[in-house]
């Protein structure tokens, strides 16, 4: 008790002294008011402090937090140029941006464009042409260069294009068996008469898909090739399965 | 002895102020301003020993760190509020040296408003709830 007791009181006169330096080291009188109020709270607060320990536990860490709050909300309200660097990275972001939206908006012209050609020099009822730009290796962050064209053709008459080789009707039957993972039905796959042709299966191609019959993959190559460039193995002909295996 | 040399280089300005003050008062101005931050710069160091004392002092005696800072924080912008005011003044300008010293007293208030909102706290506290 007279431990704790003498520990105030030495406090107390500490900042007792404290207040007398600051008052000799002012350097004029006008500011003198009002360091005396901010002292004077100081050394209220000191003398109370048993009482606020009592109350509300550590005052200590309040005051402290109260001064951190009270600097941030300083800082804050400070005009913050932003740093070269980070003006930087927006102005790379929104190029990235732009660019991205260019590339996409490539992509949906040059679709109409293909699909235009390819129904005016071969005739094939193409219902949807899907263009996928790619990165090239110069430029890393934005496609240019083309990577695939998916030409999607109208089921109905599907079959009439790839009159040739009608290779499309045992898809359906292929299906339940890929199911299956059993080495024997596996080679039944493999093994099966007229199983679709690999270099024209798409890769991603769902069941829903079935690549078309290649007189009209052939001609549709040929289109793009000579109007654009796109090498061959980089267009993948389609048609409906359903309409396929009819 | 430094008095010695902070007195004899205040005269030496002083002199050499008024003379330059006839033909150019512009440089009056500049070497006045040049001689008080020397003066200032060769005393902070001495400020700095006093600032030493009173951290030791607030150690020994368990005074929480906050009450010093906040103390240290007056001092520093009193005396660079007074600094700037007593420039600016003595080019002739009183109403912003006024400006200046307001913003000192404004910013020593400012350093007050934690300690006020602790004791305000602490006093809605002690009021019995609902009462």
């Amino acid at each position: 008790m007279l431990e704790w007791l003498g520990g105030w009181l030495k406090e107390i006169v500490a900042i007792i002294l404290l207040a007398a330096f600051i008052d000799l080291l002012l350097p004029n009188k006008a500011m003198q008011r009002y360091v005396r109020l901010v002292v004077g709270l100081i050394i209220l607060l000191a003398l109370l402090s048993p009482l606020l320990r009592l109350i509300q536990g550590d005052i200590g860490s309040r005051l402290a937090a109260g001064v951190r709050i009270w600097n941030e909300s300083d800082a804050e309200s400070d005009v913050r140029m932003p740093s070269l660097d980070a003006i930087r990275e927006d102005a790379g972001r929104l190029r990235t941006g732009r660019e991205l939206q260019a590339a996409s908006l490539t992509e949906e012209r040059l679709a109409e464009a293909m699909k235009a050609e390819i129904v005016r020099r071969t005739g094939a009822p193409v219902a949807e042409v899907s263009v996928r730009l790619e990165k090239e290796e110069v430029r890393d962050d934005v496609p240019n260069a083309i990577a695939s064209v998916t030409v999607t053709l109208q089921g109905e008459r599907a079959p009439e294009a790839g009159a040739a080789g009608d290779e499309i009707g045992p898809v359906e039957e292929i299906a339940p068996v890929i199911v299956d993972v059993d080495v024997e039905s596996e080679e039944k796959v493999s093994g099966s008469p007229d199983g679709s042709d690999p270099l024209e299966a798409e890769p991603e191609s769902e069941a829903a898909w079935a690549p078309a019959g290649p007189a009209a993959a052939k001609s549709i190559r040929s289109v793009l090739e000579s109007g654009w460039g796109v090498l061959p193995d980089q267009v993948y002909v389609r048609v409906p399965s359903d309409s396929g295996a009819r | 002895m430094e008095i010695i040399q902070i007195v004899g280089f205040g005269l030496i300005a002083t002199v050499l102020i008024l003379v330059v003050k006839e033909q150019k008062p512009m440089f009056a101005f500049l070497l006045a301003t040049f001689a008080g931050l020397v003066i200032f710069l060769f005393l902070l160091g001495k400020i700095e020993a006093i600032i030493a004392v009173l951290e030791e002092l607030a150690n020994r005696t368990g005074i929480p760190s906050i009450y010093l800072k906040t103390i240290l924080k007056i001092i520093g912008i009193a005396y660079i509020a007074e600094f700037g005011a007593q420039i600016v003044r003595d080019a002739g300008q009183e109403s912003i040296a006024s400006r200046i010293e307001f913003a000192g007293k404004v910013l020593i208030l400012v350093m007050a408003v934690p300690i006020i909102s602790v004791v305000v706290d602490t006093v809605i506290g002690l009021l019995p709830a609902g009462g």
